[in-house]
């Protein structure tokens, strides 16, 4: 008598979160939240079991299968977004056991990201700030240095927070996208202080 | 009957000691907790009349952040009930303010109140965070398009034009939708110019203090033709 309402209600959720529900026989759904989920290609499993492609730049997912009362799940990333370097299942661990619904299992991508590589010339002994919006680099030397990591698709902008003492700098190139691919291997920002 | 005496003067000694720590029903319960994430002091707690104040700790660094732990100085009786608050004035106009540690937003985060007794264990818990002001201005001159602005690589922001745009065109007023942490840098440049239109940012670059930023203008002018 309590399992015919249960299984309403579960029914009902996965008509109104998913279009591919109800594939198992088992009580309850299980799923979670996936952070940078933003290019095809993750795909999911649970104890192992048949793969469930999530698609992309969604921010929920719950399994199409059904799992039992009292089993036991353990959700794994079996392969990452196309523009993710890896997926963690964050929270819980992804293993646990079944009593009742589940919607709290975190998975965390990391996007690929690329060097932001600035090559500065011309300076003469001075102290030339650099910025990419909260990262600062201090220069005191010709040369070519990292400046910070820049995610695929995400922006950048290399601006100088403070000119070198008697010399005025320029940034070439310093602005852009980050392209979603994975050629070029670097972004390469020169700046030329006269 | 010596012997007797002796071991009867150590008993009431005993008891006199061990009485003296229960204070005859006094105040027994000690207020306080942990504050976690105080990076700048003083943060000043009150409740029932006391006031304590909370110093970060000096080990800690913005990257490793140490909790510290109050008590205030007087005790509670059972029964008592606290509210352990940060501390507010109260201006001639009767507006309340809360006195935030500088550069910080406290929120409480343990039962901060309730009655002395009840539990076992009082832990008047408090979160403490960094202020997030925004960064803006004012674009001028954008008769048509969209402008995309970026913070560097911590966030973007793009401005359209009105879709009947005025001639001259209005300033319009943005705001990014991300903000930025106190003592962080910032570095407003145009991603991308929109079509027709060159845009040059002034005070494009910056670091947080207490209040936002509303001086990052942007001036766009169209291409000659």
């Amino acid at each position: 008598m309590i399992r015919s309402p249960l299984r309403a209600g579960v029914a009902l959720a996965c008509a109104l979160s998913l279009s591919a529900c109800g594939g198992g026989d088992g009580e309850f759904y299980l799923g979670g939240t996936i952070v940078n989920n933003t290019a095809e290609g993750l795909i999911l499993t649970n104890n192992g079991g048949s793969d469930y492609a999530v698609p992309a730049n969604t921010s929920t997912f719950y399994f199409p299968d059904l799992v039992d009362a009292d089993s036991s799940y353990r959700v794994e990333v079996k392969q990452p977004p196309k523009n993710a370097e890896k997926c963690e299942v964050i929270s819980p661990t992804g293993v646990g056991r079944a009593t009742f619904n589940i919607s709290t299992i975190q998975i965390v991508c990391t996007l690929k990201s690329k060097p932001l590589n600035v090559t500065v010339s011309g300076l003469n002994g001075g102290t030339l700030v650099l910025v990419n919006g909260s990262v600062r680099k201090d220069v005191t030397a010709n040369g070519t240095f990292e400046m910070s990591k820049a995610g695929w698709g995400q922006p950048y902008g290399v601006t100088v927070y403070t000119q070198p003492s008697g010399q005025t700098c320029t940034v070439q190139n310093g602005v852009g996208t980050v392209p979603s691919a994975d050629e070029p291997k670097t972004l390469d920002v020169n700046v030329t202080c006269a | 009957m010596k012997k007797n005496v002796l071991a009867r003067t150590g008993l009431a000694l005993v008891m006199a000691a061990a009485l003296a720590s229960c204070g005859g029903g006094g105040s027994e319960y000690t207020i306080g907790g942990v504050v976690y994430g105080l990076q700048y002091g003083p943060l000043v707690l009150t409740t029932n009349g006391m006031e304590k104040t909370v110093m970060p700790d000096p080990t800690s660094t913005p990257a490793d952040v140490k909790s510290v732990s109050y008590a205030f100085d007087s005790k509670l009786e059972y029964g008592e009930v606290y509210d352990v608050k940060l501390k507010q004035t109260t201006n001639a106009a009767g507006t309340v303010t809360i006195q935030y540690p500088p550069h910080q937003i406290c929120e409480a985060s343990g039962r901060t109140s309730d009655t002395a007794g009840r539990l076992s264990v009082i832990s008047a818990d408090f979160n403490c965070y960094l202020v997030t002001p925004t960064i803006g201005g004012t674009v001028r001159g954008l008769g048509a398009g969209t402008l995309v602005l970026n913070n560097g690589s911590d966030s973007r922001y793009s401005i359209s034009a009105p879709t009947t745009p005025t001639t001259p065109p209005a300033d319009i007023p943005y705001t990014f939708s991300t903000p930025v942490t106190y003592g962080n840098t910032y570095g407003v440049t145009v991603e991308s110019n929109p079509a027709g239109y060159t845009c040059t940012v002034t005070n494009a670059t910056g670091t947080m203090k207490d209040d936002p930023v509303t001086n990052i203008d942007v001036n766009c002018v169209a291409n000659p033709t």
